[in-house]
């Protein structure tokens, strides 16, 4: 095991999640404020609610606030929210509703 | 990224407070306070559980605080517990430190079954008693 957080498909997790160093990998269901220093969002996955982190992959729906350095939305990827980002790629066939900016 | 991993893990750095619903098998690996529902939980060596788990199967090698109800429990040697434990099977290895207290024969798997049978005596018993008046 690396140490990384798994949340997989099924699971329902609501609440608050600090991920420590490691990499949070979501493919199931996750409500609530997550902090972490890498997020993989995977196509199963759900995000509700607010996202703080270095790095982030969308390939799932995410609805809500995201604020990272890095992020990268995959052709998977639904979004609806406000998308803060100093480095920023969306693949096409990403869905993208609401804001993009900088992070600072 | 590839991920092939099909276990459900809260790793070791991490800390989450909430709740935890539809996880078949979760390995906790860091720090938790939450309430859990599942078939098998296990409590890695560095893993802090606090809350209520009601499980088929936990393996303890951590802390847990809280009051756990499960069939199977293992606390192994690095297990440290305190709270409740109502079990059915308990393995308890040498070095495990329990400052719990400890229930044996979880009821509530027996609970539901003892209402059950009773209803299909009675069906099988006023079957019987009809039978009876229409023989005489």
């Amino acid at each position: 095991m690396d140490g990384s957080t798994n949340i997989i498909q099924g699971m329902v997790v609501e609440g608050k999640l600090d991920g420590g160093e490691a990499p949070v990998v979501i493919s199931g269901n996750f409500s609530g404020e997550l902090n972490a220093v890498e997020v993989f969002l995977e196509e199963m996955g759900v995000f509700k609610g607010t996202l703080n982190a270095d790095r982030v992959e969308l390939a799932g729906d995410f609805n809500g606030t995201l604020t990272t350095e890095e992020l990268s939305v995959g052709s998977t990827a639904k979004v609806d929210g406000e998308l803060r980002a100093n480095s920023l790629a969306i693949e096409l066939g990403a869905e993208v509703i609401g804001s993009v900016g900088r992070k600072s | 990224m590839d991920i092939s991993k099909t276990k459900a893990v809260i790793g070791e750095g991490a800390h989450f407070s909430g709740t935890i619903s539809n996880a078949r098998s979760i390995e906790i690996n860091g720090t938790v306070e939450a309430d859990l529902e599942a078939e098998k939980v296990s409590i890695g060596p560095e893993g802090e559980f606090h809350g209520a788990i009601k499980s088929d199967l936990v393996v303890i090698s951590g802390h847990y605080n809280g009051e756990m109800h499960a069939h199977s429990v293992w606390a192994t040697e690095t297990a440290q517990i305190a709270g409740e434990v109502h079990y059915q099977s308990l393995q308890m290895d040498r070095g495990a430190a329990l400052n719990c207290r400890v229930v044996h024969n979880w009821t509530e798997d027996t609970g539901s079954s003892l209402p059950h049978a009773e209803s299909e005596d009675e069906v099988t018993e006023s079957a019987d008693a009809e039978t009876d008046e229409d023989a005489k």
